[in-house]
Parts: C-alpha cells; structure tokens; sequence
C-alpha cells in the first residue's frame, strides 16, 4: 500500500514537473510562436520523395508538393523509387508530366533502405535546402512558406513541421492523432530551448551543407530521423518547428503494424540515444539536463507504475473469483442493486489521489487544446481525447517493454521486412 | 542564408526559470495533498457525525424497550438501515486505506456497540413476536495470517444478506481492544476466528453459500 502510494506520488511530482516546465518555456516565448517571416529572396528549395511500393499514395504526394505555395522556379521535386516492385515509378512519372510548370525528377535505384533513397536525392538536389517527405505523407499548400524564414538564422540546420495523422478514423489512428497532437505541442516547446532530438521523416527541412560537412544519413541506422537530429545537436546547431506548418501521414490501422513501427522507434531511439551519450553533458543544457534524461525517465516511472497497477489488479481479479466461486456465480444477487446506495458514489470516488487525477487531467487537457488552436486543427479531438485517456498508457508501455526486451535480449529488430523504407514511421519517439 | 558563427544555440539554462518551475510543481503539490487529506478528513467527520446520531437513536431505543413490555413487535428498521449504510462506508474506508488504520479501529468502536444493541433489541423481538427471522454474529480477524479467510466469509455473508431478506448479519473485529467483544465471544465460547453464531450455536472456519443456507433452512 505505502509502496503504491510512494509510486503514484513519485509519478504526479514528476507528471507535474515536466507539465509546469512546458507550460513555463512556452509562457516565457509566447511572442516567438508566431512563425519567422519568408525571406523577400526566396532559396531553392529540393524536397525529395524516397518510395517503396507506395503506387497508392504517390500521386497525391507529389501533387501535395507541386500545389505548395512556393515560386515554381524555386522548386524542385526529386523522386527515388527505392526498387518497387509495384508501379510506384510508373505512377509518378504520370504525375510528372501533369505538373510541366515543375520541375520533377524520378530516379530508380536497387532496394537499399529509405535512407539510401534520401541520400541519393540529396546528392542530385539542386536546391540549398533540402526537404525529406515520405511517400505517404502530404503537405498543406503553405507548410514551406511558413518554415522557410527559421533558416535566416545562420545556425539552423533543420526546421520541422507540425506532422498530423490524416483522417484519424477508427481507434488506433485516433489515438495516434492525439499522441501526434502532443507532439505539435512538445516539438514547438522543444524548439525554445533547442532540444529537438528527432527530426521526422515527412517534411522536416534541411541545410544542405550540414550533409556535404557532417555527412548524409546513417544508411544503416533504424531511426535515421532520430540519428540526424541528435547529430545536428552534438554539433551545437539548432532545430526549429513551424506549429501550423501542417503536413499529414498515413498512420498505422492494425495493431500489429502499429507495433512494429513502435518497436522500430524505441529501440533505434535508445540505440542512438546511446551512440551520442555524450550529449548528456551539462554543455548542451536543457537537451542534456531535460529533454533527454526526462525520456527515459519518464519510460521507467510509468512501466513501474502500470506493472503495479496490473499486478494489482490481477491479484483483486484472482480474490473476486475465488469469492464469486464461493457463491456458485450466483450473479442476479450481486447485481439486482436493491440495496445499492447513490449516495455512496462520492465515498467511492473521492480519495486523495483523485485530487491528482482531476488535475494531471485538467493539465493534459489544457496543452491538447493549445496544441490544437494554435496548429489550426480544425477536426474534432473529443473521441480521440477520450481513447487517448483510456488506453494510450497501456499500449505504450507495451511498446516500450517489448522494444526493451528486444535490446536486453538481443532481438534483432529491421525495417519492416528490411526492403520496406517509408513504412508509416514518421519520427522516432512519441 | 548561409551557415556562419554558432555563437547562441540555445544552451543556456536560466536557473531563475528552472527554480520557479519546482517551486510551482511543489505548491502545487502539496495544495494537491492538503486537498486529498481535507477529502478523507471529511469522510472521517462524516462517519463521526452519523455515528452521533445513532448515539442518539440508542435513547430513543431504551424507550422503546420499556414500551415494548406493552406492544413486543415494534421493528426499529430505521436503525437497520443507518447501520448497514454505516458499514458500507467503513468498508470503503478499509479498502482506502489500511484495515489497521488506528482511525478507523477508533471509528470502528460505537459502531460495534451499535451492532450490540441492536442484535439484543432484534433477538427479543423475534422471541417475543415468533417471527421468522435468523440473527448471525461474525467474528473476523484482519490479521495477515486470517485475513484472506475473513473477507471470502465476508463476502459470503454479503451475498447472504442480499439474498435473504429475514436474514441481518452483525460482524465483530475479534481483534478490536473491547470488552464486549470479548464478553460475546466468551458467551458462545468462540475460540478461532472467523466464526459464525446461528441460531446460538458456533461455527469455526470458512462456510460456504450452501453450508449457511442449510443453516438457515
């Protein structure tokens, strides 16, 4: 009982610590959310498309690109196909010639992972900033116009956008669509203190010139999108966020695929994490001394609270059922109410650790909205807020369990069927 | 746009900034404590309150004895009712907290004198209106070793209740510091708990639903 207790409050000081700190850096940079104005001589700007067997949803990516809000001759769109084995290739150049105002390319390379397609792209771009957009993923016709203008500061090496889960129907995506929500709302506070440590597959941008100096990316690395970002950290440069910059992903419908991607992000997550272990010195401040210890930290104390609350909970399911076998199940008598007080319902109820409830509830539900309002959502989150509430905790220290099994016991985890590149990942940790 | 001098990147941490974050969070905190206490003081005050009025209700039952010698079958169901709705809530509390809570012990004792006197005012009322009706004491032990015994009974019980209407259980913590508890288990020579009285005789150990319903019978 005291050990439950010591658990739970341990858990809210800390829910409540992180909460009050977001809350704080975005109060103390409300000014700054608005987003760095366009410059008037606009740079050439590459995006490049890596696709593997994407022949579905191509077409209303590139089309996404070519209707950005952004000079046609300051633009450029590079496909690689990364060895499809449907008509992921034929489908694009269809659409190439569509759009004859743009200029499109299309490469086709042997299967080599999505990182291997962003490189090649790279390598071919014409523009002094690259952008990387699954094939997947759309973007809203002003995205670029507003993350442009963060590269003004000469010491920005990417700038990312708001990534939103495209038409959250059924209860995975909803819950996704709320978890990405929050993700709108961490990545932006992030950005203030520049403690952005992954820089997601659909539409992050790029200065070319980090890849010529530092490199392109880790071909062999799962969480490329994490691995660049931490490496944007190490050589003390900054990521931005655009928060209304939307862009749109197809999220995973089935558990199993859902699963797959998670054990992907989590463990490249803490294998890169380990990689840069050196950013945890006080040097790069509130990356080494918040955001990152906060991840992990935040990881344990929930597995150690979900693993009592179930051990608890199976032991109170063991004791209903031996007492119920005790009366033969004779359930009509248990549950016919005749004696069942209302007035007890607030006795139940009401215990001081409900007091927490209703305000990590308040809490959460307060950085939603702001997520929400301030990104222009304007779809309806109430049933994916709900879901969220219910289950997202349980499934992610499922995730986060299972990835960790697989890093203590030496499972061997690889992109989807490893020739699969823009499955439904988008960033590497939630 | 070119890539040029890294002078701020944003590495500064403001202490000022990191300081008032964990001076809101501990407020917070500990209004959040102070809060949840007031919620258990006032269920506490709340028991203590009912409990008085039933003090007072026991008055009104040493009346009601000294009429009863003229017209036996006056049945007291209010006082049922407050007692049972009584013992809910001292369940509740238990589950909240700890069984040994030294509060709820305290809080435990008028109730215990409640049951007492209603078993004594209910026993003669049956024998002096022939009514069909059966009285079972319980005498549960929260320690370690029995606990798990007493609560299946418990529950056993609680099922019983709900199924029989002419059926009204009176449970003692055979562990609880008073004398009329001890009294009563002396009377009917309980030895081991849990333990069931029906109908004046003792039964030791866990009973099942069809055991005291062949009882009851």
């Amino acid at each position: 009982m005291l050990f439950k207790y010591l658990l739970i409050y341990i858990a809210v000081y800390f829910g409540l610590l992180t909460s009050f700190f977001f809350v704080f850096v975005l109060f103390e940079n409300r000014k700054k959310i608005k987003n760095v104005a366009p410059p008037k001589k606009l740079p050439f700007v590459s995006v490049i498309i890596p696709a593997y067997n994407e022949g579905m949803h191509i077409a209303k990516t590139i089309t996404s690109v070519a209707n950005l809000n952004y000079p046609k001759n300051k633009l450029e769109i590079i496909v690689v196909d990364d060895g499809s084995i449907d008509d992921t290739y034929n489908v694009a150049k269809k659409i190439a010639k569509r759009f004859g105002n743009l200029k499109i390319k299309i490469f086709r390379k042997k299967n080599g992972g999505k990182a291997s397609a962003m490189n090649l792209g790279i390598v071919r771009a014409k523009g002094e900033f690259v952008a990387g957009l699954d094939a997947d993923s759309f973007v809203t016709p002003d995205a670029l116009m507003k993350m442009i203008g963060y590269f003004s500061d000469s010491t920005v090496m990417s700038v990312t956008p708001s990534l939103k889960v495209y038409k959250p129907r059924g209860i995975l995506r909803r819950i996704q669509a709320l978890e990405y929500l929050w993700g709108v709302f961490l990545r932006k506070t992030f950005s203030f203190i520049n403690t952005i440590h992954v820089a997601p597959g659909p539409f992050s941008i790029f200065r070319k010139s980090f890849f010529e100096k530092h490199g392109y990316f880790d071909e062999n690395n799962l969480t490329e999108d994490t691995e660049i970002a931490l490496r944007i950290q190490k050589n003390n440069y900054r990521i931005e966020n655009s928060m209304d910059a939307n862009v749109y992903t197809v999220a995973p419908s089935s558990f199993s695929a859902l699963l797959k991607q998670r054990l992907r992000w989590y463990y490249g997550y803490t294998k890169n994490v380990q990689q840069y272990s050196e950013l945890f010195s006080p040097k790069y401040g509130y990356l080494a001394m918040f955001a990152l210890p906060t991840a992990f930290i935040s990881v344990f104390i929930l597995i150690a609270l979900m693993g009592y609350l179930a051990w608890e909970m199976i032991d109170q399911w063991i004791r209903t059922i031996s007492n119920l076998n005790a009366i033969n199940f004779d359930l009509s008598v248990l549950f016919s109410f005749k004696n069942f007080e209302w007035g007890h319902l607030p006795y139940i109820f009401t215990s001081p650790v409900t007091v927490f409830i209703v305000i990590t509830f308040a809490l959460g539900l307060m950085l939603t909205l702001v997520a929400k309002y301030k990104s222009n959502e304007k779809e309806s989150i109430k049933l994916n807020y709900l879901y969220f509430l219910l289950f997202y905790s349980i499934f992610y220290v499922f995730w986060w369990l299972v990835a960790l099994g697989f890093r203590l016991f030496g499972g061997k985890v690889e992109w989807g069927s490893k020739i699969k590149i823009a499955d439904k990942s988008k960033e590497s940790n939630g | 746009m070119a890539e040029s001098k890294k002078s701020d990147v944003g590495r500064r941490i403001s202490k000022i900034s990191v300081a008032a974050v964990f001076a809101l969070t501990t407020l917070v905190f500990l209004l959040g404590i102070l809060a949840g206490n007031a919620i258990t003081s006032a269920k506490l005050n709340q028991i203590e309150s009912m409990q008085n009025e039933l003090k007072d209700e026991l008055v009104s039952i040493e009346l009601e004895d000294t009429l009863m010698q003229e017209s036996p079958c006056i049945d007291v169901p209010l006082l049922s009712k407050k007692l049972d709705d009584l013992a809910t809530r001292l369940t509740y509390l238990e589950n909240e907290y700890k069984k040994d809570d030294p509060q709820i012990l305290e809080l435990k004792k008028p109730y215990t004198l409640l049951q007492v006197r209603h078993y004594i005012r209910m026993k003669k009322t049956i024998e002096h209106c022939k009514m069909n009706f059966t009285l079972i004491l319980f005498f549960y032990d929260n320690t370690p070793e029995k606990i798990s015994e007493s609560e299946k009974q418990g529950f056993i019980l609680d099922y019983i209740k709900l199924k029989y209407d002419n059926v009204k259980i009176y449970s003692f913590d055979s562990r609880l510091d008073m004398d009329i508890i001890k009294t009563m288990m002396n009377i009917f020579s309980v030895q081991n708990t849990p333990a069931l009285v029906i109908n004046g005789k003792v039964y030791t150990g866990l009973h099942y639903k069809e055991e005291i319903e062949k009882l009851l019978a």
